[in-house]
């Protein structure tokens, strides 16, 4: 019998595939007409604050045709306090394996956020977005090492349960951050964010989004996300590495899982087909049966193992 | 036999399925509309007039398209062509299969009181989702008009239908078919003839913002159909809102119809 059973640190997965934040409302529950909750690894919620986040006018999303989407929705979300109320029970019921997302404006308010959730049970981890686009300052957790290293470390005390970092790809070298996480004792590092992106409307001769830039997501955006989990996983072979960025189809999933990534999580791809994280499921069930592999934990990194012999100038 | 089964959403309870349906047929109305038929008996039994769909059309996103009818285990689409996804959909051969997430949102409510006349108020292809509204009211004994504007007598397409289930009075940008004019002058004469009837709107942005303001001359509240831009249709992207009581709140789910009262931008 093929397992798909992922361990991320200490939280146990039921596989290796989760719906990534914000592209599954707010946790998940839109979900529950095309299958059960339950039948995933994982959901991660959308990126909570302390308080409730307005978010940005319209229009939030353009298309680019054949390649993806640039969004800019200012990370619209009810605060943790109506996660918890509202959220949180009905999470339980579905007995689904859950991440809460946690955002701030400030340091301050990410310890506000996590203090809050310590009174409560239900959840897996925490991932920190150190890294959203399209509010202002919200990058700045992801391209400083000092913030990140403070942030990680001050959030690593306060939390009952382990914490993940996901790290916007807007940055010249990835592993600088990733290095001020573990330095910090991240549980896992989350690659990659949205790419920062901008589409000019040819009508009206302006930026189609109203903050000009947006967050770049979907198929374009896979071979930046393999490229930077290449890079961190040969530092920190032994951290594990949540992959995420245009992840459509069992394929895909299978090129994170051999890059390095200890799991994955399905994002955009959900808008156009509700199921793409239950049918990667299925093909990598049936992968691993068609190998012959006891774990699908046995291909991960796998891609490493040839790199001295048959890459050519690598030195790494 | 044309068939219908109601049944009314609750908020967030969702009653969508996802679906492979292949074509049937497709209908060209006039130069630019179609009407695309596709067999899909799991998402009939479940729709309310008023209600989407999300559409695969070979494009990145999938398409929101309003139901604009049903026969038997077919649902029927009308659709001007814009662009890829519309092209792409206007070309399918019979037999080729898509991906339909659907039915989506909130549809029209049918006033309780059967003697309140349903007044359906169309810009464009905001006509769309009317044929079938149109219908299901008649037949439940509502006493139907619609009116429609539209840019030229080459756009009114599916009058003739709507002509079945109650009255019709077109206007046009140039005049080539009615009056020339804007589909707000037939609202106000309407209005001031009765305004005790259940407005229902849908069409482009500045034209429901037009109608809202006219409606409110009057006193009325109407149920109007919003025209996002939707990338995901069934509410976990929030790219589709818009303002009510402050918060931005995801058209796809809370609409696309919603009180006229209930939304500020
Ligand atoms: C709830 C709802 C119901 C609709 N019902 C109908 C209908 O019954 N018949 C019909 O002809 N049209 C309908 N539309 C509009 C229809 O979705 C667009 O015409 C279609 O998406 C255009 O796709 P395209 O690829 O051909 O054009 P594109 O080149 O993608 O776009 C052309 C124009 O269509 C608009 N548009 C594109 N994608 C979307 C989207 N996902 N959501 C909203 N607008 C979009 C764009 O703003 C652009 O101005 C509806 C829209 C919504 C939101
Ligand atoms: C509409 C939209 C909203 C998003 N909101 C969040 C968010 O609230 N928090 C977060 O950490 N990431 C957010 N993301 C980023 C995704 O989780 C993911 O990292 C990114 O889209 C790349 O993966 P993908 O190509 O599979 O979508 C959002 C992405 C999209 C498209
Ligand atoms: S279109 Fe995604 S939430 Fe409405």
């Amino acid at each position: 019998m093929t397992s798909l059973n992922t361990l991320i640190g200490n939280v146990e997965l039921k596989n290796p595939v989760l719906l990534a934040s914000g592209t599954c409302g707010v946790a998940g529950r839109e979900f529950t007409p095309y299958f059960h909750l339950s039948e995933l690894g994982g959901i991660v919620s959308k990126s909570l604050g302390i308080k409730p986040w307005v978010g940005n006018p319209t229009p939030r999303v353009v298309e680019v045709p054949g390649c993806g989407l640039l969004n800019s929705i200012g990370l619209q979300n009810p605060g943790v306090e109506h996660f918890v109320n509202n959220e949180l029970p009905f999470l339980k019921e579905q007995k689904a394996t859950f991440i809460v997302n946690v955002v701030g404006e400030s340091l301050d308010e990410y310890i506000q956020v996590v203090d809050y959730l310590k009174n409560y049970s239900g959840f897996s981890a925490i991932e920190l977005n150190l890294s959203c686009p399209n509010v202002d300052g919200g990058l700045d957790f992801s391209q400083d090492p000092k913030k990140a290293f403070n942030v990680v470390s001050k959030i690593k005390k306060i939390s009952k349960v382990p914490v993940w970092a996901k790290l916007s790809p807007n940055i010249t070298d990835i592993t600088e951050i990733a290095k001020a996480c573990v330095d910090a004792g991240i549980d896992g590092l989350v690659l990659i964010n949205t790419v920062l992106g901008l589409a000019i409307n040819k009508w009206t001769k302006k930026p189609t989004l109203p903050r000009a830039v947006g967050g770049y997501s979907g198929s374009a955006i896979k071979p930046i996300a393999l490229r930077m989990i290449w890079q961190t996983y040969k530092k920190f072979p032994k951290v594990p590495i949540i992959g995420i960025g245009g992840i459509h189809n069992t394929d895909d999933a299978l090129e994170f899982l051999l890059c390095g990534a200890s799991c994955i999580q399905v994002g955009t791809a959900n808008f156009a087909n509700p199921k793409a994280s239950i049918e990667i499921i299925a093909g990598l069930k049936d992968y691993c049966e068609k190998n012959k592999l006891s774990s699908i934990s046995e291909i991960i990194g796998q891609a490493h193992e040839i790199d001295s012999k048959t890459l050519v100038g690598s030195k790494v | 036999m044309i068939s219908i089964i109601l049944s009314y959403n609750i908020s967030m309870s969702f009653n969508q399925t996802l679906i492979k349906a292949p074509l049937m047929k497709n209908v060209q109305l006039g130069k630019d509309y179609f009407v695309s038929w596709f067999c899909a008996p799991e998402i009939i039994s479940r729709i309310n007039p008023g209600q989407f769909v999300m559409m695969e059309s070979g494009q990145y996103l999938l398409r929101p398209f309003s139901v604009y009818e049903i026969k038997e285990d077919n649902i029927g689409f009308l659709y001007r062509v814009i662009g890829g996804g519309t092209s792409f959909l206007s070309r399918l051969q019979i037999g080729n299969i898509v991906l339909i997430n659907g039915p989506l949102g909130k549809g029209f409510e049918f006033p309780k009181d059967k003697k309140i006349p349903i007044l359906l108020v169309a810009g464009g292809i905001g006509i769309a989702t009317f044929p079938i509204v149109a219908r299901v009211a008649s037949e439940k004994g509502y006493k139907v008009k619609t009116l429609f504007g539209a840019r030229s007598q080459n756009d009114l397409v599916c009058a003739e239908q709507l002509k079945h289930s109650g009255e019709l009075e077109v206007i046009t940008d140039d005049g080539s078919s009615g009056r020339k004019g804007f589909v707000t002058e037939l609202l106000t004469a309407e209005l001031h003839k009765n305004k005790n009837q259940e407005v229902f709107v849908c069409g482009p942005t500045p034209m429901l913002k037009s109608v809202i303001k006219v409606c409110n001359e009057f006193g009325i509240i109407a149920q109007v159909s919003f025209e996002e831009y939707m990338a995901c249709g069934y509410g976990v992207c929030m790219s589709c809102v818009v303002k009510s009581n402050g918060k931005y709140v995801r058209t796809c789910v809370e609409g696309p119809v919603m009180r006229s009262d209930m939304v500020t931008s």
